[in-house]
């Protein structure tokens, strides 16, 4: 298990934390502050030039031996990432806690996250990784469901407007920018860091797919007065009157686990910078025929 | 460890010693030869008509041992003639320490102590009385082999041997370091399992000191050691044919003497959803029961809560017609619905139990109580509602589908109901993730438990969720060791 842990994490396993904070994006912004087409061809140029500051960081992360933890340097880079990625857990912990505060009317997270933590807190990365798979079916298949029920109601002409507006016209799109893009020498190993110099696309493709669905459904009119929840909305299969809970559940579970990601990362950072990772090794040897 | 000495007088006072109070305990005191010797044996477990036809008759042929000089005959000339030149059915090995002479009573043997030789001959006279080789109760199957494992070791070796009758088949026969001095066999395939593991788990069941050694899952916590775990990576078969196939597929087999319950390692959580039946019908068909298995196993853990946190916190997910049903059953009911379906788990579950442990003359009456007071009287009584019952029934039913998961099943389906009851969406999410990683983090001898899982890279593996034709899947003989993280 030593031999798994030492592999990283896979970069679906990357991918799925990636998807659902960008999830949460789409979420909460603003429906039609950008358009699908914007979003489309600019957000890709923005996503290539991050995706290739992401593989130019990753090599000279990996030249520079940037996240060992040893020497003045990589301190404190581990340092600057540790709290890269602590604000990273406390967005997505804030953003899930607003979806269950406003869609389940619950507070119930602030009790659930630390039992969560609490038994995910001895857990190897394989673990985590191989219970990623479970929860990236779960998601397809709570994504293809909604997509099913939003076939009748997407229409083509609605990407087309009276006016065909320029394509700057509204600016720049907004690009999401995640500490695993540049902690890929500390996630993953071998050839998945430099695959993983891909991974901006995999929040681009939901942050256009998203825009484009929502654009399909609402059209270009919908404007900064809906927010991107509003295609959720929208679903709806026979008797089921708010099918959107179902995704949000769904969500809620993927977020969970990004949650215990990030807080498995923080606790590797913390016992690197702080070279207690030698006796968590040591700790973890006595472990019979498990491993 | 106490030393055989050349005085037949001294062994036989240690031994009186030791079991003299012991009814079963069986010396007798002969001369071959003029040579003062001793007959040693447990009464029930070494047949004396045995005995005496296979020794006495002989060695009483005096004119047999005319080789000897001296009169009476010195113990070590007459134990070299016994051991060398006699067709008597004396074991190859001899017993020097008392140690020896007890393990081999206490394995059904007879043991021939001579004085002035300080070595003891032991003889194969085994009568012991044992459980017939029946089928299992436990792992019904509608093809293949009826055998099952009984409860004596050397039985349940032979039923292995006659099944892989091949060289490369290792069944290693040791004495656990316990009170009873239970002995245990490891079994393997000297050339599909792995050397390093095999010799790891030979040291780790060498070092064991179990208080009592009563079935092969009393080495688990030696095994496996952790706090916590719902899921145990091993499994365990009563039957030979299952255990033959799983030894054929490189996994180590661990048989204690006085159980019939083999234990096979590493294993994966897909075999739980396996079964000798799915290999002897058509793939289709067996992909069909899988998912049918799957599909009932999740049931089991999640239908509960799932229920009570779509009734109590989301009740826009249910159409409106099964909406009303509901809420007009519940109008009648005195406790919340979490409670409710609380109490018809844990009622389902002391059912089970007692008819269990009951004698199985009374288990009927009592499942028949049972199913009155829980299907009517209390439905009838207003207690309970017949959504709740008919939920938790369901759940219930579809638990003995996969019984090798029984336990992680019943624990999970109380935590889901608890959490989804009373954190609502948010504690099934968790709790839900709860079940993935106790699921996900398990591994013995570095194979993930969740390996080939329907969840893998390959979801329609050769032979995971469902099964591609038998002679395709034989091409590529699956080894257990391919699967490790």
């Amino acid at each position: 298990m030593q031999q798994e842990q030492d592999r990283g994490f896979s970069l679906s396993a990357l991918g799925l934390g990636l998807v659902t904070a960008s999830l949460a994006e789409c979420f909460y912004s603003s429906a039609g502050a950008y358009g699908a087409r914007s979003i489309l061809l600019l957000g890709f140029l923005s996503t290539a030039g991050l995706a290739a500051a992401a593989g130019l960081f990753a090599a000279l992360a990996e030249k520079f031996d940037l996240f060992s933890g040893q020497g003045f340097l990589p301190k404190l880079a581990g340092w600057g990432f540790f709290v890269w990625f602590a604000l990273e857990t406390g967005r997505t912990i804030a953003a899930a806690q607003i979806v269950c505060r406003e869609h389940f009317g619950s507070n119930a997270l602030i009790t659930v996250l630390p039992v969560l933590l609490l038994v995910s807190w001895q857990m190897n990365g394989s673990a985590l990784d191989r219970s990623a798979r479970a929860i990236w079916w779960l998601l397809a298949a709570g994504i293809l469901a909604c997509l099913a029920g939003l076939w009748d109601q997407m229409h083509w002409h609605r990407l087309f407007g009276a006016e065909d507006p320029s394509l700057w016209a509204d600016g720049w799109p907004k690009i999401l920018i995640y500490p695993e893009y540049f902690a890929l020498p500390l996630l993953c190993q071998g050839k998945k860091v430099r695959r993983g110099a891909l991974l901006p696309f995999w929040s681009y493709a939901v942050q256009a797919g998203y825009a484009f669905v929502l654009e399909l459904v609402l059209g270009q009119a919908a404007g900064p007065d809906y927010s991107g929840l509003e295609l959720l909305r929208a679903w709806a299969l026979g008797y089921f009157s708010r099918l959107d809970a179902l995704l949000l559940l769904l969500w809620s579970a993927a977020a969970l686990w990004r949650i215990c990601l990030l807080a498995f990362v923080l606790r590797t950072l913390w016992q690197r910078n702080s070279g207690m990772e030698k006796n968590a090794c040591i700790r973890n040897q006595n472990k019979g025929a498990q491993t | 460890m106490q030393q055989l000495t050349t005085k037949l007088s001294e062994n036989l006072a240690a031994l009186n010693t030791m079991f003299g109070a012991s009814a079963d305990y069986y010396a007798k005191q002969i001369s071959i030869c003029g040579c003062p010797a001793a007959i040693l044996l447990f009464d029930g477990m070494g047949s004396l008509s045995s005995l005496w036809t296979l020794l006495l008759d002989a060695v009483n042929r005096e004119d047999q041992f005319t080789d000897f000089e001296e009169n009476p005959a010195p113990g070590q000339q007459v134990y070299d003639y016994l051991m060398h030149h006699s067709d008597l059915p004396a074991e190859s090995t001899p017993a020097r320490t008392l140690d020896d002479v007890i393990m081999r009573m206490t394995a059904g043997f007879a043991v021939l102590l001579l004085d002035g030789c300080e070595q003891g001959m032991a003889f194969a006279v085994q009568n012991l009385k044992f459980r017939s080789v029946g089928e299992p109760s436990g792992e019904g199957n509608l093809r293949g082999s009826r055998e099952g494992f009984s409860d004596l070791l050397r039985i349940n070796l032979s039923l292995l041997r006659r099944l892989i009758r091949s060289e490369t088949l290792v069944m290693e026969v040791a004495q656990a370091d316990t009170a009873m001095k239970t002995e245990y066999a490891l079994c393997y395939q000297r050339d599909k399992a792995d050397a390093q593991m095999v010799a790891r788990v030979r040291e780790i069941l060498q070092e064991a000191r179990p208080e009592l050694l009563l079935d092969s899952s009393y080495f688990v916590p030696w095994l496996l050691p952790v706090r916590y775990r719902l899921f145990t990576p091993v499994s365990y078969t009563e039957r030979p044919a299952v255990a033959a196939a799983k030894l054929c597929e490189g996994k180590i087999l661990i048989l204690v003497n006085g159980s019939p319950s083999a234990m096979v390692l590493p294993a994966l959580f897909a075999e739980n959803f396996e079964c000798l039946d799915d290999y002897a019908t058509t793939a289709f068909f067996s992909s069909f029961i899988r998912i049918l298995k799957y599909v009932s196993f999740y049931l089991t853990i999640f239908l509960p809560g799932i229920f009570v946190c779509l009734a109590v916190y989301l009740p826009e997910l249910i159409p409106p017609q099964l909406l009303s049903k509901i809420a007009a059953a519940e109008q009648g009911t005195p406790l919340p619905l979490f409670a409710e379906m609380v109490m018809v788990i844990l009622i389902l579950e002391l059912i089970r139990e007692a008819g269990l442990r009951m004698p199985q003359s009374l288990g009927h009456s009592v499942s028949l109580v049972a199913a009155l007071i829980i299907g009517d009287a209390a439905v009838a009584a207003g207690l309970m509602s017949t959504p709740v019952i008919l939920t938790a029934c369901i759940t219930s039913v579809a638990l003995f589908i996969t019984p090798s998961l029984y336990e992680p099943a019943t624990l999970l389906r109380l935590m889901v109901v608890t959490a989804a009851g009373l954190a609502g969406p948010v504690g099934l999410a968790g709790v839900f993730l709860v079940f993935l990683f106790s699921l996900s983090e398990v591994a013995a001898m570095g194979v993930p438990y969740l390996a080939q899982h329907p969840f893998p890279h390959k979801p329609l593996a050769d032979d995971g969720v469902i099964r591609r034709d038998y002679r395709q899947m034989s091409r590529q003989p699956f080894n257990i060791w391919q699967r490790r993280g």
